[in-house]
């Protein structure tokens, strides 16, 4: 599987390395996208990737070769420290910029309006998450937020890992490794 | 009812002014002036690209009574500007917590028909209070956004119930209580029915996109060779 990682993390993490050698230890190809060194402007709600140049953001920085890689992996985790339950500011401007991804058109998923995909094929997605403390109310968001992402992805059984950021290479590949086999990550 | 204060409507939606967010936050602001309260208004997006919007930000957010966030959904959480905002109000509060108590709330719309899913993005808000030091006064979720695009909120015609539920909000953050369950209530009931709005979104969209002279709206411009 060709996974696509996406560091969102704005001080250098060791678990980015920590999460490619999960991937490598199950025979796949990992490829990082470090956000910290890519120019990446906030969306700005103009639809224009939906109704004028239809699947690409109308902002041409590296927010499309974010989208464009993504496009073509077999699978997306998202690195990030938990930030008040969700992702850092860092990371969500790249996410925001991945509507293209999606149609404007609604189809229904476990009976609630969500957007029709505009790719036959769509990657697995996942996350790592990185908490301060243990704030129990903040990784229960965190784990929301990764559920009703990978609602809006079509994604059935999302991997979700949750931890200290100080955990330790063992513990965190040990956490990842549990998160691909419950979400059945082959 | 509490004596009239200071409140900051901070806007996350990266269109400012000319926002569904902005319009819902402005008549929440409306409400507290009726009853002496004064208000400043900042964009998020803004206040991050600019050291004396920033600092206008920083010196109300501190001074305020009350905050109200005005926000809409992005990818089921908040806007990117407005958690860099968060982030760098939590950085100073860490260092200078303000003498006064402080109450924030959050109002969240979104596009999908279902109110319902603006929750995880009320749920970070709250996170936010909680860790920045502001106690949470509730938050109040809109479905069906694309409704009142372009469209002012009055008493009168489709918009009536959403200004009736938001004064009512109003009303309650003035006296210097909580939202109330009514409140959130009244501004998460579903403005028409979800078939009809759905049918209204798709047409707009395929009109708009005419507009543009956009004819093929399903492209696939990244699909990989097997796709």
């Amino acid at each position: 599987m060709k996974i696509l990682l996406i560091d969102g993390c704005a001080v250098e993490q060791p678990a980015a390395a920590w999460l490619a050698e999960a991937c490598r230890e199950r025979g796949w190809s990992p490829t990082t996208l470090n956000l910290r060194a890519l120019t990446i402007a906030s969306c700005t709600g103009c639809f224009g990737c939906w109704l004028r140049t239809p699947g690409i953001c109308v902002t041409d920085d590296d927010g499309r070769e974010v989208l464009k890689q993504l496009v073509q992996s077999d699978g997306v985790i998202l690195l990030t420290p938990v930030t008040f339950g969700g992702y850092s500011a860092l990371l969500k401007r790249a996410l925001d910029r991945i509507i293209p991804m999606i149609s404007p058109f609604f189809s229904t998923v476990n009976g609630e309006t969500h957007h029709r995909l505009r790719y036959t094929r769509q990657p697995r997605f996942g996350a790592l998450g990185l908490m301060g403390d243990d704030d129990a109310v903040e990784a229960q968001t965190f784990r929301t937020l990764v559920a009703r992402n990978a609602l809006n992805w079509h994604e059935p059984r999302p991997a979700v890992a949750l931890v200290r950021a100080d955990a330790g290479a063992t513990a965190t590949r040990a956490t990842l490794q549990a998160a691909f086999d419950i979400a059945g990550w082959k | 009812m509490s004596a009239p204060g200071q409140a900051v409507l901070l806007i996350g939606s990266p269109r400012g002014g000319r926002s569904t967010s902005a319009q819902l936050g402005e008549v929440l602001v409306a409400g507290l002036k009726k009853r002496g309260w004064t208000a400043t208004t900042h964009v998020a997006r803004t206040a991050i690209a600019n050291t004396s919007s920033w600092s206008e930000l920083e010196r109300a957010a501190a001074a305020a009574e009350l905050v109200i966030v005005a926000t809409p959904l992005y990818v089921d959480s908040l806007p990117a500007p407005l958690i860099e905002t968060f982030e760098r109000l939590h950085a100073l509060r860490r260092t200078a917590t303000p003498p006064q108590a402080q109450r924030l709330i959050a109002v969240v719309n979104s596009g999908f028909p279902e109110a319902s899913q603006n929750d995880t993005a009320l749920a970070i808000c709250r996170c936010f209070a909680r860790r920045a030091g502001f106690h949470w006064d509730g938050g109040l979720a809109l479905g069906m956004g694309g409704a009142l695009s372009g469209h002012a909120i009055t008493e009168h015609g489709r918009t009536h119930a959403v200004a009736a539920a938001l004064h009512r909000a109003a009303d309650e953050l003035a006296a210097g209580g909580p939202l109330s369950a009514g409140a959130i209530q009244a501004l998460a009931r579903p403005m028409m029915p979800v078939w009809l709005y759905r049918l209204i979104a798709e047409v707009s969209f395929r009109i708009a996109a005419w507009r543009y002279g956009t004819r093929h709206l399903g492209a696939r411009p990244y699909a990989r060779e097997d796709d």
